[in-house]
């Protein structure tokens, strides 16, 4: 068809390209084109407010309740750890110990140290971080085979183990001394009384298993603890009870100077066992275990 | 004031009725720096069907053609008052619907989707279309919608930058100079790029055109 026209084309490529000239849009679509651009001239003359504008004004203005709350929360929680962590360390379980001196000629006194409920559950949210329970407990008292006068006596520890015991400064080096002298083996583990399981269940730091039981205190980390050179105390303790029975047979002169020289020797390791597990740091004593 | 607006006012082109234009649309750019937000209207109307023409031509797509004028036109009205008058206000539109076009066709070239208007035959068009074909009815119709297929099939082979001088020049009637300003490139270019299209055209369209 193109080619049948060709004989009768006259026009030229600058005809050709005036033709686009009139491609040209109906006069309605001017209508349309015209209330289009209106729109968006008049999005355009709105002034738009920069992204950091906006964002500060919408988004945060959606979340400054959210934000403000947590912020008070997460302070509120902050000042809270740091009053817990700072109350042992500042100012530990103040146990009023009273010491009952053996009653009834008893070579095994009691110790006693009786706690307030406030100071016992505020030690034990220090203990035990996880332990969110405040534990009331009644301890009214814990036993230690120690003739020691100890007034004040304060236990401040962690979760692993007890750190130490602080005595009151009248409480003399030479009494704790006394205190640990004349002891066996097993004297010397602190016994303590059923009121006081609660107290150390609760502060979970000699294990569970021990807890509800009195019995099972043996077990416990601080029951564990021996002091050192027990196995040369038991020899000469049974070397004590060999000679006893010697006595019988032998004289008794020979077996009270025996006996005395034993029990010399023995208070003077007591001493030392003593002096190398007690630090005496000011106003308090500190027993290492 | 004329004589004001004329020392600001340097549209390139040389004749009255472009010079006079040149300053009619200087005093209008004036009110609408001035305040007159309703006067840039008449800008509008007035330049809407070439900016739409030169689009267009160059995007072949009427609704991207209808999209890049509007956005056009709202950039030279938030641009208004940087215009110093120092070109024409007819070239400096143009450049910003020419750059708008082609920052367009850069970014939708592998989305090519064309839409063409119809050919409207008026008296220069109806005896162009007559001196093709003497056909009347709907086989007329058939050969000026193939006739205008072939037309933008021709043109879509040129370049953009290409299609843009033969655009401004033999369609929208541009001198080389206002090309040049408005392209931001030499005259020498404009010519240089405008024989080459030509010649390709020429080539794409040779079976009707005159051997």
């Amino acid at each position: 068809m193109i080619e049948r026209q060709r004989p009768h084309s006259k026009v030229s490529l600058e005809d050709l390209l005036r033709l686009k000239r009139a491609e040209r849009p109906a006069p309605e679509f001017w209508a349309e084109f015209d209330a289009q651009l209106r729109r968006k001239q008049l999005a355009a003359i709105v002034d738009k407010r920069p992204w950091w504008r906006r964002l500060s004004t919408a988004s945060l203005a959606r979340i400054s309740i959210p934000v403000g709350a947590t912020a008070v929360i997460a302070f509120t929680l902050v000042m809270v750890r740091e009053r817990t962590q700072s109350v042992p360390g500042n100012a530990p379980i103040t146990a009023s110990a009273a010491v009952s001196s053996s009653s009834s000629g008893s070579t095994k006194p009691t110790h006693t140290i009786q706690s307030s409920e406030a100071d016992v559950a505020g030690s034990l949210v220090a203990a035990s971080d996880h332990q969110a329970a405040l534990v009331t407990t009644n301890a009214s008292a814990m036993t230690a085979p120690a003739s020691v006068s100890a007034p004040d006596r304060s236990l401040s520890g962690n979760n692993d183990s007890v750190v130490a015991i602080e005595d009151a400064p009248e409480t003399s080096l030479a009494q704790v001394i006394l205190g640990l002298e004349g002891t066996t083996e097993s004297d010397a583990r602190p016994q303590f009384q059923s009121d006081a399981v609660p107290l150390l269940a609760s502060l979970d730091v000699f294990g569970s298993a021990s807890a509800h039981d009195p019995s099972s205190l043996e077990s416990s980390p601080l029951t564990q603890v021996s002091a050192p050179r027990d196995d040369r105390r038991a020899r000469l303790l049974a070397s004590v009870d060999t000679q006893d029975r010697g006595d019988l047979v032998s004289g008794n002169s020979r077996v009270v100077r025996s006996r005395e020289r034993i029990a010399n020797r023995l208070a003077e390791q007591s001493l030392y066992d003593s002096i190398s597990r007690l630090g005496l740091n000011g106003d308090s004593v500190s027993i290492k275990f | 004031m004329s004589v004001g607006l004329k020392s600001l006012a340097k549209p390139l082109v040389g004749s009255p009725e472009r010079q006079h234009e040149a300053d009619s649309d200087w005093q209008i750019v004036q009110k609408v720096q001035a305040g007159d937000v309703a006067a840039f209207d008449r800008l509008i109307v007035k330049y809407r069907e070439r900016v739409y023409g030169v689009i267009y031509n160059m995007a072949a797509n009427r609704e991207d053609a209808a999209d890049l004028a509007q956005d056009s036109f709202i950039k030279a009205f938030q641009s208004i008052n940087r215009f110093q008058g120092q070109s024409s206000f007819f070239t400096w539109l143009y450049r910003i619907a020419v750059n708008s076009t082609l920052t367009h066709l850069r970014k939708a070239r592998l989305r090519s989707f064309f839409s063409f208007e119809k050919i409207h035959e008026e008296d220069k068009s109806a005896e162009i279309i007559n001196q093709l074909t003497d056909k009347k009815g709907a086989d007329r119709e058939l050969f000026v919608k193939e006739l205008q297929e072939k037309l933008n099939e021709a043109m879509l082979k040129l370049s953009i930058k290409h299609r843009t001088v033969v655009t401004l020049f033999e369609i929208d009637g541009l001198s080389h100079e206002e090309i040049a300003e408005v392209m931001d490139c030499s005259v020498g270019t404009v010519r240089s790029r405008l024989h080459y299209a030509k010649q390709l055209l020429q080539a794409e369209l040779q079976s009707y055109t005159q051997s």
